[in-house]
């Protein structure tokens, strides 16, 4: 079974490769089809090494597919290291971008440039591929920039939109400066590992006193190589305050925005980590760090979700939110935890997105919910789909988000540190939030009368587009009942923390009555009050609430610190190019050396004018200096 | 043969190159004879490098006939694997260049080709001479063809830009000599093998590591010599450019390594630090300035600058590497990956170069706040141009995210700031490459040309070519690395022995 593994960024890659160069060929159907099929295969090959990974305990896929570079002190292969970790993490990816590939057969069928959409893709579940199996932080960082890359590329697919092209260039200028954070943290790991190999860093963990060892500012030096990693994995799965370029990416095609940009890529991040968790466990400063990022991100950004009138960008920002929820389980080194969310949280929010991307098609590539409304009865299919995510995402009871979110609030409560209960605090409030928005956005599309025009010729889309959303909804509704397989996830050679988990009955039980639940009330009802029977609650309209509203409505101007940076070095730039590099450097030096010994030569040229009287006066006058010095010097 | 395998690989270019220059007529012949002469440099050259034993750091293919026996001075050529891979970047590079020329309008077409061969044998002399004297020859003869092309080929303001150039290098180039003679003063050679085991003071090495260096950096371009490249470069017709960045730029690289690092350790040493900051200057301030830039030639020149600046801190932070770690692997990390960034470095910019040309060719304009939307009416042209814009960031799966990895490796052993300096480039390079890209690929299209005017078929194959070799050189380095691994070492060991 392990040789199997090969197939799977083979076939990947050829995917991309033929809907790619196929110009004349093939028609976009049929690339289409094979494109699809060709994701599938290699879905069916991961659930196969799924199983056989499952069907005994210890076992681990672990080999080299070929040297990257290979000389003395330096060895760093392109391989693979497939534990349960990575094998569950394969099939979520492939299995998510087998669904969008057969969505957007039918959401991009009229588009101009389906196929380059479709080798898109296929390179970045490739590249996503490859960082998931990867076995050694270089490859990783290969994938990470690979599905970055691709991610520019959709954001920007309608390229003539200035407002693609632009979210385009920001979402990859905020990943960069990310990434620069990354491989500084790579260069630091290597720096005292000699290695950049998981198996090799690992086991060198335990034998070293690297742990003990100082760094800069007072940190230890895992401590800092881990958070600048974990710099790196705030641009990529968008944490205050690097999120800012996940809202805009958007502009790009609705499947995408499920595929890479909720799913999939957006999660890498925490993969990263909980790769890397036995590096991360021992860490201090860097897991308090990550906490209050996740913790915050999870509440602050959720807010902003609320105001949002986009259905895109609402659930743009829960998608930011809910990474923020599974980041903090990382900073308490909940790693299963984290992971158990990100695999239901995939489900559901690609759910989500597809289903906005139902309802974006059915009435013409609007996004604005103030006028939608009423959809109910004209997209049934849409709306239970678009009901049973959004119950997953407010965790209701039995749903897959009720066990991956309660759990994550369970180990942050018994973690018993003054830090994690502040930031059981912020999540619990972060559930409120989350419920207010997303019922907000479920009673604005689908309940009271349609705000849009021509709501007689909506209609429900084509099965291409409902079958992905059935399938998605089965798999939101009942990923959760897997909990136990995450609960004692090994991650690698490390045991998992241990969880507050009895059984499944006592925990669905136990759930219930969490305060977690009252969230969940209370979030419905004011909902329901405010979107739904649109009643005007008198708290809400005093000065101090507005200027709260005000400061989230602006998204706390994240945005335009940013635009301001660029600003900055625009004109950094403009300075250094006119006044130091042509003005001081090449005018006044290089160019001024010759001028001035020009200068001088021109001053001897004149001297040396050939008229015997201007001689005869020279010879005078130095005969007059020669003598007079002579004369002091004898006096 | 065998045995003058290297001097037919510089004189059959010359001889056919000077013979070119008395042929006056204008025909399809031309480009034959062109192409043919290049191609047959470029199989030469492939011949070199597949038989050569890359398990010796020994020089190969030696040819040693004495020339000028009163003042030491011999024809004294040879090859390591260091060599072998620049002169193979040259060949290539300049067959590209032979194929890419014939698909263009040009005035004195025989002289014009006549330049580009010449050049191509004097390059490849300087890669392979062993005697200071032959080198220094090659090195300052390479000039001439060089400035004739931006002289009588170039732009509107081409004069001042060659006459720049000119002098700027030949500056440098008079100290170079200097050193070579008071090097001959004490150890009465100009060999390259006696040279490195020469024993000079601290002092002594100083002041010729910094005659030297001038030489070179100024060759590099290293900051604050730069300033003759971005002129040069907006004034050269689009193969000079290419020339220019592939190829010349490289030689005050490759100088480094074998004239002034072997020989003058100590003096290196001592002045090390000098070099990494004007290094990490390089890197970051000059990747700024490429941000503004309106011109793309220049924005191109500027990254290239940048790009150098990789390549010179990979050599220069070896001492300190040695200081901390003292084991000779991580300098010879450090210099493997200054010399991939070299090679890497050719492609990518020879490619950038090219696709601005063919921008000029269609559109008679370099100036990006002239164009926008090109994507669509050259769809292919600009997704290649996409594509070397992203390996000019050093996005990893091209040929420069491995260079630029190793150096930004190797330079956090030797010191966290210059780790911190140098990978700002991740930012800097996106910045003004896909900035570039937004303004002039996407968008909606400013010019409108009546006939279609995407890629034709020659430009296809070239940048399809470069596209592959840059991609197998992204995911396959593994080869290159191992090719000259055992070059580097024994370099990095007559290093090590002398400090």
């Amino acid at each position: 079974m392990e040789s199997l593994v090969i197939y799977i960024p083979i076939l990947l890659i050829l995917s991309s490769l033929i809907t790619g160069l196929s110009t004349k060929v093939l028609n976009n159907l049929y690339s289409g089809i094979i494109s699809t099929f060709l994701v599938f295969i290699s879905l069916v090959v991961s659930i196969f090494i799924l199983v056989e990974i499952y069907s005994s305990d210890q076992v681990i896929y672990y080999d080299n597919f070929y040297d990257w570079i290979s000389i003395n002190g330096l060895n760093i292969g392109m391989g693979y290291l497939i534990d349960k970790l990575s094998s569950i993490m394969l099939v979520v990816v492939l299995s998510i971008s087998t669904v969008v590939h057969f969505y957007s057969i039918g959401y991009m069928k009229d588009e101009k440039d389906f196929k380059r959409f479709f080798s898109y893709i296929a390179l970045f579940t490739f590249s996503m591929v490859l960082l998931v199996i990867s076995n050694n932080l270089i490859q990783l960082f290969i994938g990470w920039e690979g599905v970055g890359l691709v991610s520019y590329l959709l954001i920007g697919f309608f390229y003539k939109k200035q407002s693609a092209i632009k979210a385009n260039l920001k979402a990859f200028l905020i990943n960069r400066i990310g990434d620069m954070f990354f491989i500084l943290g790579i260069a630091m790991v290597y720096a005292v590992f000699d290695s950049f190999d998981y198996k090799t860093i690992f086991s060198n963990l335990s034998i070293t006193d690297i742990a003990n060892l100082d760094s800069y500012f007072g940190l230890g030096y895992l401590d800092f190589a881990c958070l600048l990693l974990f710099l790196g994995a705030m641009a990529k799965s968008a944490q205050i305050p690097l999120h800012v370029w996940l809202p805009d990416s958007m502009e790009g095609p609705t499947p995408i925005s499920a595929l890479i940009h909720a799913a999939t890529m957006v999660t890498a991040g925490i993969f990263m980590v909980a790769r890397l968790s036995p590096i991360y466990e021992l860490t201090l400063f860097t897991n308090d760090f990550i906490l209050l990022v996740g913790a915050s991100t999870a509440l602050f950004i959720g807010v902003i979700a609320i105001f949002e009138n986009d259905i895109k960008k609402v659930i743009a920002y829960s998608t930011i939110s809910q990474l923020g929820y599974m980041v903090a389980a990382l900073g308490i080194n909940a790693y299963t935890v984290s992971f158990f969310h990100l695999y239901t949280h995939a489900f559901f929010k690609a759910l989500l997105f597809l289903c906005a991307g139902s309802v974006i098609m059915s009435l013409h590539h609007n996004q604005d919910i103030r006028k939608m409304g009423g959809l109910k009865s004209k997209l049934p299919i849409t709306y239970i789909s678009f009901m049973i995510g959004t119950l997953c995402i407010i965790g209701f009871p039995l749903t897959s988000g009720f066990f991956s979110k309660d759990l994550i609030l369970e180990v942050m409560l018994y973690d018993n540190e003054t830090l994690s209960f502040i930031a059981y605090i912020m999540l619990l409030i972060g559930a409120l939030v989350t419920t207010v928005y997303s019922i907000r956005l479920l009673f604005l599309v689908f309940y009271n009368e349609y705000r849009g025009e021509d709501f007689n010729h909506i209609r429900e889309q084509s099965s291409v587009i409902t079958i992905p959303l059935i399938i998605l909804s089965v798999l939101s509704l009942f990923s959760g009942y897997l909990i136990e397989i995450f609960i004692d996830l090994p991650i690698f050679m490390y045991e998992a923390k241990d969880i507050n988990y009895e059984n499944l009955i006592a925990f669905i039980k136990h759930g219930i009555l969490s305060p977690a639940s009252l969230t969940l009330i209370l979030g419905f009802y004011i909902a329901k009050k405010l979107y739904k029977d649109n009643i005007k609650i008198k708290i809400l309209e005093n000065k101090v609430f507005e200027n709260v509203v005000s400061v989230i409505k602006s998204k706390y101007k994240f945005d335009e610190f940013f635009i301001y940076f660029s600003k900055l070095l625009k004109n950094c730039s403009s300075f250094s190019s006119q006044k130091l590099d042509l003005g001081l450097i090449d005018s006044f030096i290089v160019n001024g050396l010759p001028k001035k010994i020009n200068a001088i030569s021109g001053f001897l040229r004149n001297i040396s004018s050939g008229y015997l009287y201007h001689y005869a006066f020279s010879i005078v006058f130095s005969l007059v200096i020669i003598f007079g010095i002579m004369l002091i010097r004898v006096s | 043969m065998m045995e003058y395998i290297l001097s037919s690989l510089i004189w059959v270019p010359i001889l056919a190159g000077l013979l070119l220059l008395f042929y006056k007529k204008e025909n399809a012949f031309l480009n034959i004879y062109n192409i043919l002469i290049n191609l047959i440099v470029f199989l030469i050259s492939l011949y070199l490098l597949l038989n050569f034993n890359e398990n010796t750091s020994d020089f190969q293919y030696v040819e040693n006939i004495s020339w000028i026996p009163s003042l030491n001075i011999y024809y004294f050529l040879g090859v390591d694997a260091i060599s072998v891979l620049l002169i193979l970047l040259n060949t290539i590079i300049f067959l590209i260049v032979s194929f890419y020329n014939s698909t263009l309008m040009i005035k004195k077409r025989s002289q014009y080709y006549a330049s580009f061969l010449i050049a191509n044998g004097l390059t490849i002399g300087v890669f392979s001479a062993l005697d200071a004297i032959l080198f220094y020859i090659f090195f300052e003869a390479l000039l001439i063809p060089m400035f004739l092309i931006i002289g009588i080929w170039g732009g509107s303001n081409r004069i001042y830009a060659s006459i720049k150039f000119f002098i700027y290098t030949f500056l440098g180039s008079i100290l170079l000599l200097i050193s070579f003679l008071y090097i001959n003063a004490s150890i009465s050679s100009f060999n390259v093998v006696s040279f490195y085991d020469s024993n000079f003071s601290t002092k002594e090495q100083e002041w010729l590591f910094l005659a030297m260096a001038i030489a070179f950096a100024i060759k590099i371009p290293m900051f604050p010599f730069h300033t003759w490249l971005p002129d040069a470069h907006v004034e050269a017709p689009t193969s000079g450019s290419v020339v220019l960045a592939a190829i010349l730029l490289k030689v005050g690289a490759y100088g480094f390594l074998r004239y002034v690092m072997p020989v003058v350790p100590l003096g290196v040493q001592s002045l090390d630090m000098y070099f990494i900051v004007l290094s990490l200057i390089a890197i970051f301030y000059v990747g700024i300035v490429a941000i503004s830039q309106n011109d793309m030639k220049k924005l191109i020149a500027y990254s290239s600058i940048s790009h150098m600046g990789f390549v010179t801190l990979g050599f220069f932070i070896i001492f300190q590497l040695f200081e901390n770690s003292s084991s000779s692997q991580d300098l010879v990390i450090s210099l493997s990956g200054s010399m991939y960034q070299i090679i890497s470095h050719g492609f990518v910019s020879a490619a950038l170069f090219i696709c601005v040309g063919s921008i000029y060719d269609r559109y008679k304009t370099k100036k990006i706040s002239d164009l926008s939307g090109l994507l669509n009416q050259m769809p292919v042209y600009s997704w290649f141009f996409v594509f070397f814009a992203l390996a000019n960031c050093g996005l990893p799966g091209t040929s420069s995210f491995v260079g630029e990895l190793l150096v930004i490796v190797s330079s956090f052993k030797a010191n966290y700031i210059y780790a911190f300096l140098a990978s700002t480039t991740l930012i800097i390079s996106a910045v003004y490459s896909l900035w570039l890209v937004k303004r002039v690929i996407f968008g909606e299209i400013k010019i409108k040309m009546k006939e279609c005017v995407d890629a034709n078929f020659y430009e296809k194959i070239l940048l399809f070519t470069m596209a592959i070799i840059v991609l197998i050189l992204g995911f396959y380095p593994d080869y290159i690395m191992s090719f000259m691994n055992a070059t580097l070492e024994n370099m990095t060991n007559n290093i090590i022995i002398k400090i």
